[in-house]
């Protein structure tokens, strides 16, 4: 596979994520109950001190070399931190100022989605250490 | 209107006006010249769809004004991933419409395909074709192509992509020849792996890593490393399941084709480790030492070594000496030095022993066709001689109509071991000459082509009766 193309399609895991995030402010439509994609990018943002293989492997999508180095390089432990707790937010009905939120979350979501378009589009020195399969 | 409303409005319309000429290629009618097979029309109808509703999509935005800046800046993102992914899309619909029936191996095309609609599991799988540039082979995984399209239906509110559809790269100058597109069951095989048989595989694979990498506490850095050694391994181990695959197909070859496609035949006759990269594991295939060594292994175990073991020419010798030396492969310098320190080969090697056993089992043995090789070569060799199409041939046993993994090994030893005869068979034809090897090599492939044709069409009327 075209080691770039790992970029775009990161780019498009989390813009999936993101329209679900418009589509709960925008028509007050819940996320889904139970959705890997979500839930592997949970487990991308969680910082463990273990390094396991199922730890990456519970990651997904997220858990391959070109999606850990973006988000490693985008968010410090502290960033992370903050976008899980608005996404478990939005997930919540009990909890507060749901739609709030959501808009940070895409914001940061976009500067994600961003970054990864910017891999795709410019193969340089960080695609060069990806992997092709 | 705001002004953040507009600029969505104008980069929607730029969106639009790009995608506009996309639209009439893909627009491809069945009744219209050129021709191509169903699932080129099949990937082209989906596209043709996937681009109406992108660019209904766009037509609708006006009406969805949203009032929140966040959102607003949000589409205008999302609008440059769907620029970006019908870009990436953008580059397979030429390669696509120039692969017409015209310009592609349509016999050899249909034979591979229903070799393996007999695959259990696979016998829904079709494979639209496209031309590269480059000499190679290539398969567009589920990443590249399935999966951009089916984000942006997710987008558009589009369909899926066919599920069992997948593109095929062969080189756009190797329409008539048969030979070096043996490469194209490996390709196929990406398609098995990913939509059938990857999971478990990865599965095995990091319960051998898990052994060789247990759990500890270590830096984020360290988890980087880990997961590219993970993705390496995968990455080689697909490889080899591919090449497994090909073998269990259509037998030798595909080792044959692989061996002339990269130039193998010179490892051994180096014979020094520093003078070849074919010992080495790169960032996106296993050490080609590795591979050949594997392919006699998985020939050996499913029979077709014994055939082969005796012949003269140079694959057969390769793989000898590949047995001989396969341990002496490395890590290539291209793979860091962090992750380089940390990768046991040895994973690569447990993973493969199990995938030997694997394959074995998952693709039906092709005793039958090993036998048929084994009372038909000599035959159909003694018809190639004398330049007529073995489409039917009179054996010990009567008339047979040999099958397509027959015709295509006995043709492939054939030109390794017996092309001189032929050529002495030609007035003013010399074994010397290498336009005249050449040229008759290329009239060999279209005979068996031919005969690959005909089986199709006298395997379907006996169908019929």
């Amino acid at each position: 596979m075209d080691a770039n193309a790992k970029y775009l399609t990161l780019a498009l895991d989390v813009r999936a994520i993101t329209d679900s995030l418009i589509d709960f402010v925008e028509e007050s439509k819940e996320l889904p109950k139970a959705d890997e994609l979500l839930d592997s990018f949970l487990n991308s943002l969680t910082e463990l001190p273990g390094v396991s293989v199922k730890t990456l492997s519970d990651m997904g999508r997220f858990g391959n070399y070109e999606s850990l180095k973006t988000i490693n390089e985008l968010f410090d432990a502290g960033k992370k931190k903050e976008l899980t707790a608005k996404l478990h937010a939005v997930s919540d009905p009990s909890a507060k100022s749901r739609r709030s939120s959501a808009l940070q979350a895409i914001t940061i979501l976009d500067a994600l989605e961003r970054t990864a378009l910017y891999y795709y589009e410019h193969p340089g020195p960080v695609s060069k250490l990806a992997l092709a399969s | 209107m705001n002004e953040a409303h507009t600029l969505v409005l104008k980069e929607a319309a730029d969106l639009h006006r790009f995608l506009q000429p996309i639209a009439k290629l893909c627009a491809v009618s069945e009744t219209d010249h050129p021709y191509y097979r169903k699932s080129s029309y099949e990937f082209f109808s989906h596209l043709d769809k996937l681009i109406g509703m992108t660019l209904k999509y766009l037509e609708d935005l006006p009406q969805k004004p949203s009032k929140y800046p966040q959102i607003q800046r949000s589409v205008r993102q999302k609008l440059q991933v769907l620029r970006s992914s019908w870009g990436k899309l953008h580059r397979y619909i030429k390669p696509s419409l120039d692969a017409d029936a015209l310009h592609i191996p349509l016999s050899l095309l249909d034979a591979f395909q229903d070799l393996l609609q007999q695959v259990p599991r696979c016998g829904e799988f079709e494979f639209a074709v496209f031309q590269l540039t480059e000499v190679n082979y290539a398969m567009l995984t589920y990443e590249e192509v399935n999966r951009i399209a089916n984000r942006i239906a997710g987008m558009v509110k589009g369909k899926e992509f066919p599920p069992a559809l997948s593109l095929v790269g062969i080189p756009y100058s190797q329409s008539s020849g048969l030979f070096l597109n043996c490469l194209i069951p490996h390709e196929m095989a990406h398609f098995v792996y990913q939509e059938r048989v990857g999971p478990e595989i990865k599965l095995k694979v990091d319960e051998i890593l898990n052994v060789y990498h247990p759990a500890k506490t270590g830096t984020p850095e360290e988890k980087l490393e880990l997961s590219q050694i993970r993705g390496l391994i995968n990455t080689w181990v697909e490889e080899v399941f591919c090449d497994l695959f090909a073998i269990s197909l259509i037998g030798p070859a595909f080792t044959f084709a692989f061996a002339e496609m990269t130039s193998a035949a010179l490892i051994g006759e180096e014979g020094q480790r520093n003078a070849t990269k074919a010992f080495d594991f790169s960032l996106s295939h296993p050490a080609d030492v590795a591979r050949f060594y594997l392919h006699k292994r998985h020939l050996k175990a499913l029979g077709w070594w014994e055939p082969i073991e005796r012949w003269k020419c140079s694959p057969v010798r390769l793989l000898r000496y590949c047995e001989r030396v396969h341990k002496q492969t490395a890590l290539s310098p291209e793979i860091n030095q962090g992750t380089s320190v940390r990768l046991n080969l040895q994973c690569f090697w447990e993973a493969c022993e199990w995938l030997l056993k694997f394959v074995k089992e998952e693709v039906p043995s092709p005793a039958t066709e090993i036998k048929d090789f084994f009372d038909q070569y000599r035959v159909i060799s003694n018809y190639l001689k004398r330049a007529i199409v073995p489409s039917t041939i009179v054996t010990d046993s009567g008339v047979v109509h040999p099958s397509p993994a027959v015709l295509i090994n006995s043709g492939y030893r054939f030109v390794l071991e017996e092309l001189h005869k032929l050529l002495r068979n030609i007035e003013k034809r010399s074994e010397n000459s290498v336009a005249d090897r050449s040229w008759y090599t290329e009239r060999l492939e279209l005979w068996v082509l031919k005969a690959l044709e005909d089986w199709r069409l006298l395997n379907k009327s006996k169908e019929a009766k």
